[in-house]
């Protein structure tokens, strides 16, 4: 199994905001986690990455047979966790490419590979940014500074490939992007796609579902997930919105 | 406490004596007379205080703890090229000093293009008494205090720069000062003059290094004069040891729709003092100043700016950088003036400081005096510690904290460095940075 949770709590300032999450992903797998505004989406992928300011309150997290939780932020990243930010962060005076060049080789050297000469690493780069239709430019500028917020999200999905983590946490990645750049992004995702690689898709909304095939949908409400299914879920809540479960979950 | 005004006194004295030994006799009236009158000012000038206002924050008892003299080693056997601290930059001409005293063996200024003076400042005195005499003392006059007064007193030798009407330089001049380390601590007085007549283009880099036990107080005073659309590029890049001690004073007078350009990085030294002084003589002129100040333990960098808008539609700028990374303190204190007349000013200053680590200490103080209608001004000062949320970011793709913690606070610098416009020295400034951020383990700057 790629990722265990099992009865997840964790609060926030004191207020609990999972309530007891299970979820289970494996290899080649690609889940989807829908669910209303505040049910603990974002908490969980943040939880996942390692961010601080959570308080994990009862439950664990198995990783490739190791519990995730004890675990730091960036030995997460460099056993393969990827977490791609519904908000990217600005990194003034900070060099996309040195942002990127010192992030693959952190990743590479926990894996006793040698570091990328600038030549090779370029030219991945170079490669990836072209599928991903980043322009080039962006490369060369202040990681995030002044981008839109297409080629924000494009920049982290750029990160991503170019990292080829093992599990890939997607925070609405598709908050606020056209059909086009959603398109792009969807291809991305698609082309990581691999059977020795898990991917989670978190979204307010199924139309990222109609470009990213995902084998399961969890819908979470209130911390908790309430319902499971296959990609027929995602259109059901399409059509019936999330009210029909969330008074499942009250009642 | 600040050391006692009598024992100040005598201090200031007895480094003056010790150097007006080691003057060469000049036979040149008005420069004897020029140091004449700065010897009277070590006498009459007010001792320096914490009651004054740019002295409020700064303690110079480390430095009057210790008794300076003049360096007797032939300067041009002080270093080679193997053991020299810095790196010269390639294409230009260059003037070398080991502690203050001239090498003309280091030094290249062979195939100067013509109208362009560039000698030392003995050199010219000697050669034609009367050139350098007419501008020497007239931008600084007295100056301010009784290290200027110091400077004055033993006036010797210095850089002579003096572009003629109308000529630009390509190719950059370079003023290296180098600090030996001798038996004894050093004086290295300086005094540079710069003169671009109208519509003269040049970019001069100074540079400051020492070997790594120098106990060198570089007393450096520079006046620089810019003719009508005269332009300088002024890169000041201050690298000397932590033992070593550090102040430059800039008089700056520029005329009608001149522009001056200067960045300045401050990044060693126990002591490192910059002074700006810029005055308008002319309406509608720029000046540029950036200037970036890393701090570790045991370190203090102080900054004075003054710039007097005294005419109307001159523009000034002033955006300088603190990084504060160990148990280093650091003084800004950034005063902008606009006089009555001076209408049409467009004058901003920022100051902001990113503070790595919990027992720093800045003390800023930016101040804009107004007197005039019709001007825009502004001024903005932060102090800051790194965004969690950055750290965050870094370290989820991979990136260890101290690593992450680097990479933000050189990106902080960057907006600073980047301003250097010359990639040998951003990258000097970049691993340097890195290097000091580093050797404080955890990137907080340790003990």
């Amino acid at each position: 199994m790629m990722l265990t949770v099992r009865n997840l709590h964790v609060d926030v300032e004191g207020k609990p905001i999972l309530k007891g999450l299970d979820l289970e992903i494996d290899a080649g797998e690609v889940h989807a986690i829908m669910g209303p505004n505040g049910s603990g989406k974002s908490t969980l992928s943040h939880v996942l990455a390692g961010r601080d300011g959570y308080d994990i309150t009862q439950g664990e997290v198995q990783y490739r047979g190791e519990d995730l939780l004890a675990l730091c932020t960036e030995e997460r990243a460099r056993k393969g966790i990827f977490l791609a930010l519904q908000y990217p962060v600005e990194l003034p005076g900070v060099n996309n490419l040195t942002f990127l060049r010192e992030s693959l080789n952190a990743i590479r050297c926990a894996h006793d590979q040698p570091e990328l000469d600038s030549a090779a690493f370029m030219r991945r780069v170079k490669q990836c940014a072209q599928q991903l239709g980043l322009d080039e430019t962006l490369l060369k500028r202040q990681v995030n500074v002044g981008f839109s917020g297409g080629e924000k999200k494009r920049n982290e999905i750029l990160q991503m490939a170019l990292l080829e983590p093992a599990l890939a946490i997607l925070d609405e990645t598709d908050s606020g992007l056209d059909i086009d750049a959603m398109r792009v992004i969807a291809d991305g995702v698609n082309a990581l796609r691999s059977a020795d690689r898990a991917i989670l898709l978190i979204t307010h909304y199924q139309r990222l579902l109609d470009y990213i095939a995902p084998d399961r949908v969890h819908v979470l409400v209130d911390g908790r997930i309430v319902r499971s299914g296959d990609r027929e879920l995602a259109l059901e809540l399409e059509q019936k919105g999330y009210g029909w479960l969330t008074e499942g979950a009250a009642a | 406490m600040m050391t006692g005004e009598v024992e100040q006194r005598h201090w200031f004295r007895d480094v003056a004596q010790r150097g007006v030994l080691r003057l060469p006799v000049a036979g040149n009236r008005r420069l004897e007379q020029l140091r004449e009158k700065a010897n009277r000012a070590l006498d009459d000038m007010p001792a320096i205080g914490r009651r004054q206002e740019d002295w409020r924050y700064t303690r110079i008892d480390s430095l009057l703890d210790q008794d300076f003299y003049p360096d007797e080693t032939d300067s041009d056997t002080s270093f080679t090229s193997d053991t020299c601290p810095v790196t010269p930059l390639t294409d230009a001409w260059r003037l070398v000093f080991v502690n203050g005293r001239y090498a003309p063996q280091l030094s290249n200024d062979a195939n100067r293009p013509d109208g362009v003076t560039l000698v030392s400042l003995a050199e010219s005195l000697a050669r034609d008494p009367q050139q350098a005499m007419r501008w020497l003392g007239s931008l600084a006059g007295q100056g301010r205090h009784l290290f200027h007064a110091l400077n004055s007193a033993i006036l010797a030798d210095g850089l002579f720069l003096h572009v003629e009407k109308g000529v630009h330089l390509e190719q950059p001049v370079e003023l290296l000062c180098l600090g030996a380390a001798r038996a004894q601590p050093t004086l290295a007085p300086l005094r540079n003059l710069v003169v671009l007549e109208a519509g003269a283009q040049l970019t001069l880099v100074e540079r400051f290094a020492s070997e790594a036990s120098a106990r060198t107080f570089h007393n450096g005073l520079t006046e620089i004069r810019l003719e009508a659309g005269a332009t300088l590029n002024h890169v000041s890049f201050q690298d000397v040891a932590r033992s070593a001690w550090h102040l430059d004073s800039l008089f700056v007078s520029q005329d009608t729709g001149s522009q001056y350009h200067g960045v300045s990085l401050m990044l060693g030294g126990a002591w490192s003092r910059m002074e700006y002084k810029v005055d308008f003589t002319g309406e509608d002129a720029v000046c540029d100043l950036a200037g970036l100040y890393a701090v570790g333990r045991g370190q203090l960098s102080d900054i004075h700016l003054d710039i007097d808008h005294s005419l109307p539609s001159c523009r000034s700028r002033s955006d300088f950088r603190g990084l504060l990374y160990g148990k280093g303190r650091a003084v800004f204190d950034g005063c902008i003036r606009v006089g009555e007349a001076a209408r049409q000013t467009d004058a901003q200053l920022r100051n902001d400081n990113l503070v790595l680590a919990p027992d720093a200490e800045i003390d800023t103080k930016p101040r804009l005096e107004i007197y005039a209608d019709e001007v825009k001004c502004s001024h903005g000062t932060t102090v800051g510690q790194l965004d969690p949320q950055q750290v965050f970011y870094l370290r989820s793709r991979g990136i260890d904290e101290a690593a992450a913690r680097i990479l933000l606070a050189t990106g902080f610098a960057a907006e600073i460095t980047r301003r250097l416009d010359d990639p040998v020295l951003c990258e000097l400034a970049d691993s340097l940075l890195h290097d000091r951020l580093a050797a404080t383990a955890d990137g907080t700057g340790g003990a």
